[in-house]
């Protein structure tokens, strides 16, 4: 469970989240929607302690993310996968190889690099598995900047599902593909929720797929809730995307 | 050509270009030389003529007559010193590139993750930091020849100190790029790492590394390729490497011998450097299955196997272990073993030696006599005002117009030798060329590039050294030895970006009409105006080194004070003047770095 008691965060001067309380059950599926700068990838990296708050108390599964040292931090990030737009692969490695970097944070360096340069038939065998669960198990050798763009989201779904998570976090994965393959890879993300009772929360500009595919929608405005429903309705979702509205936080 | 286009085109770079010429004649007209002396003398004319005219006609035996009759096959001493060349730059190269992947690592700031980190550790990683460049700075700041001359009075005639003279300052060459190739690489695969938990070394090295290895290897290839131009100038301070016996070839007059060992030259530099690039290729050629296997295991069975990286991995393993194990695995190969460092010195004398030199040697005269140290100030003031200044302008003036003459000729050249805008669809955009002027334009193109390759691989030394006997004792030949060899490489790195690089803006302009000058000098120069300033940058601090040694060839700069000092046993002077090379040396490479740094940040 995630809990966020009065978070606020700011940059400098610049406000970025107010206020913010939040409570995410183990399981829920979320939509952060909201205009750009209002503050989604800011409560994203929180959620995966890449930033600590100024303000208010975060906690994941009981632990205040604020008092942990380096090492309970990492095991904690171990836990929770965090999708970028850009997907962070590296692309001049195989797919294998980017998959394996999903349990980083759970192996010492010699560890990882044996694997990483000579993998066992087990993690092989491993990998294949959840390449197959994202519907590419044939690109296990390919060097990953030779797949297209839907396909390499589908090895950053892949190193997500790898790392055997409790949350996984998406800052909008499907906002640089065609609506074919955006809804194909929210599918995805939905399917592996239910079965393992993961936690997604995901950023996203498209409403109407918010709304058909994720539970709950939380719509964010200048960093503060201003949705948090089941099914938003217009009358709600109008004022959050009004453009008379120009003080944008960066 | 139209002049307000050719304005509006060139906009502030006019500025830049403007003052590249004015500083040109600048150092042209400080330097006394005067357009004149440029031209060759009749015995130069001569000696050109009679060099040129032999190119084609190497020596496949001894030229001189009177040869004894126990002397071995002409061939065998070409490839004893093609391999005494080889085994030099393969030693030295050896040791540099862990002293390069070890100091770049702390010179870099890739991985540093000092916001989570404790003060204590802040400061060690700052301080160390901050001491590896230092280090960097100072042993890079030193010519390999100079630190050969430093190591053979401290030490003595061993191949250690040509391998170490080799391995230090390549050593800290290494260690900048690859601190620099390392900082460039984007963050967000190493963020990406550490939002998974993964701890601040092993995301560095699976997030930093892997984006920045190919270039990271091919600078190494280049390094090797470089030490062996190295190893072959270390001929002219008497290592009987592919450079020894060009001197002596010349000084007996035997020109045909000259040109057998310039294409062995030759040959070795162009096997590595295309070796490198095979290699880079290989190395760095994305893979994907041509077959679409699902089952795990018919995938293994048939997973994309780089038996090149086996081969790679196994062959230059096999050349180090060999270049630095041969005496013990063939004691007997008289082909394999350099007569000219064959001092049998123990390891305690050696010691001793060096401490000698050090205590005794290297401290100023008046310091050795009177035993206090601020007996050394006015004698460095002396030796400064004397000759030092003016010995360092003249070594700085060497150096910039060298630069500025193989840049302007390097760019000049660019549009000629290009394959993109030489080919018969330039940039993709039909041109309407008869096949025979395609075949003129491309052969053309071929000889230029091949031009950029040959100078490129001949060191500036050698092509110093050659010259001088054609123009006679100015400062042209070390000017022009410095230029043609920059002239390769701008060449080469310039030719790099207009082929393989995608121009929008180009394909645009040839499709409304322009010709391939004009797409030249009105799309690509000025969009990547500012990477050729950057290349000038980076290769006129490395001219600022190779000229501090030029001198040595017997023309006034500092290399001439050093091996003046050298040869009347004054090492305390020689050394003096060595630092003063350095702290030029250093000079030249802080201003680069900056601008290379804004340059940087603009392109």
């Amino acid at each position: 469970m995630i809990e966020l008691k009065d978070i606020s965060k700011s940059f400098n001067s610049t406000k970025a989240l107010t206020a913010i309380n939040l409570t995410i059950k183990q399981g829920e599926r979320i939509a952060l929607i909201g205009p750009s700068g209002s503050g989604k990838t800011t409560l994203l990296k929180l959620l995966n302690a890449q930033h600590i708050a100024n303000e208010g108390t975060l906690e994941i599964n009981n632990l205040d993310v604020a008092k942990l040292n380096p090492k309970a931090l990492r095991t904690l990030r171990s836990n929770i996968a965090y999708i970028p737009q850009d997907l962070g692969l590296v692309p001049s490695l195989k797919v294998y190889q980017n998959v394996l970097l999903g349990k980083i944070g759970r192996f010492h360096t010699l560890s990882m690099l044996r694997k990483f340069l000579f993998p066992s038939k087990a993690e092989l065998t491993a990998v294949h598995t959840v390449l197959e669960r994202v519907g590419i198990p044939e690109k296990l050798y390919d060097t990953t900047s030779t797949l297209s763009g839907g396909q390499q989201q589908r090895v950053a779904v892949a190193r997500a599902l790898f790392q055997q998570p409790h949350t996984i976090l998406a800052d909008e994965p499907v906002s640089a593909v065609d609506p074919a393959r955006a809804k194909s890879l929210i599918e995805l993300l939905e399917k592996i929720s239910i079965e393992n009772e993961l936690t997604v929360v995901m950023s996203i500009h498209n409403i109407n797929l918010a709304k058909q595919y994720f539970p709950r929608v939380i719509g964010l405005r200048l960093g503060k809730v201003m949705i948090d429903s089941s099914a938003p309705s217009e009358a709600e979702l109008t004022p959050l995307f009004d453009l008379s509205y120009t003080e944008e936080i960066g | 050509m139209d002049q307000k286009l050719a304005k509006t085109a060139l906009g502030k770079r006019r500025g830049f270009l403007l003052f590249l010429g004015l500083l040109l004649f600048f150092c042209l007209w400080s330097s006394g030389l005067k357009l004149t002396s440029f031209a060759p003398t009749e015995a130069g004319l001569n000696v050109a003529k009679e060099f040129f005219t032999t190119a084609l006609t190497p020596a496949l035996d001894y030229q001189s007559e009177g040869i004894p009759d126990s002397a071995p096959p002409y061939y065998q001493k070409i490839l004893k010193a093609t391999w005494l060349t080889l085994k030099y730059a393969t030693c030295g190269i050896s040791i540099a590139i862990p002293i390069g992947i070890l100091m770049g690592f702390f010179a870099s700031r890739s991985w540093w993750q000092l916001e989570s980190s404790k003060w204590p550790l802040r400061l060690l990683i700052k301080t160390s930091h901050r001491l590896c460049k230092t280090i960097i700075t100072i042993g890079r700041s030193i010519h390999e020849l100079l630190w050969g001359l430093l190591f053979i009075s401290a030490i003595g005639t061993t191949p250690l100190s040509i391998i170490f003279a080799i391995a230090i300052p390549y050593g800290c060459t290494l260690a900048k790029v690859f601190s620099e190739l390392l900082d460039e690489q984007e963050s967000k695969c190493r963020d990406q790492l550490l939002s998974q938990g993964g701890g601040v070394f092993s995301s560095w090295m699976f997030g930093v590394i892997p984006l920045a290895f190919s270039d990271l290897i091919s600078y190494a290839l280049y390094r090797y390729e470089c030490a062996i131009r190295s190893a072959a100038i270390f001929g002219f301070v008497g290592v009987q490497t592919i450079g020894y016996h060009i001197e002596t070839a010349t000084a007996d007059g035997n020109i045909n011998e000259v040109w057998t060992l310039l294409y062995a030259l030759l040959a070795l530099i162009l096997i590595v450097e295309r070796f490198s690039n095979y290699t880079r290729k290989k190395l760095t050629a994305p893979q994907q299955s041509k077959v679409k296997y699902s089952s795990l295991d018919s995938q293994i069975k048939n997973r994309p196997k780089n038996l090149y990286l086996k081969f790679w991995s196994i062959s230059v393993l096999a050349v180090i272990l060999f270049a630095w194990c041969h005496n013990s695995i063939f004691p007997n190969a008289e082909i394999l073993h350099d007569d000219s460092l064959n001092s049998r010195l123990t390891t305690e004398q050696r010691l001793e030696n060096f401490h000698f030199f050090v205590e005794k040697k290297l401290t100023p005269k008046p310091v050795r006599e009177s035993g206090n140290w601020s007996d050394a100030l006015p004698w460095a003031k002396d030796f400064l005002f004397e000759k030092g200044i003016e010995a360092t302008l003249h070594t700085f003036y060497i150096a910039t117009s060298a630069m500025i003459l193989a840049w302007f000729f390097a760019i000049f050249i660019l549009p000629w030798s290009s394959r993109a805008l030489q080919s018969v669809a330039p940039f993709s955009v039909h041109s309407g060329i008869s096949k025979y002027t395609s075949m003129i334009r491309y052969a053309i193109a071929g000889f230029l590039r091949l031009l950029f390759i040959i100078t490129r691989a001949m060191p500036e030394y050698l092509l110093a050294f050659l010259l001088l006997r054609i123009f006679g004792p100015t400062a042209w030949p070390l000017i022009l030895g410095l230029a043609i060899h920059n002239f390769g490489i701008v060449g080469r790195l310039g030719g790099e970006i207009i082929d393989y690089r995608d121009f929008n803006h180009t394909r645009q302009q040839l499709s409304i009409g322009g010709s391939r000058l004009k797409v030249f000098l009105f799309s690509i120069l000025p969009s990547h105006f500012n990477r050729f300033v950057l290349y000038f940058f980076y290769r006129w601090e490395t001219c600022i080194r190779d000229a501090t040694i030029l001198g040595m060839l017997g023309i006034t700069s500092l290399g001439f004070l050093i091996s003046e000092a050298s040869a009347r046993d004054n090492r305390d002077e020689m050394f003096f003047f060595i630092l003063l090379g350095a702290c030029l040396v250093i000079i030249g490479d802080i201003i680069s770095d900056i601008i290379r740094a804004r340059l940087r940040s603009t392109t």
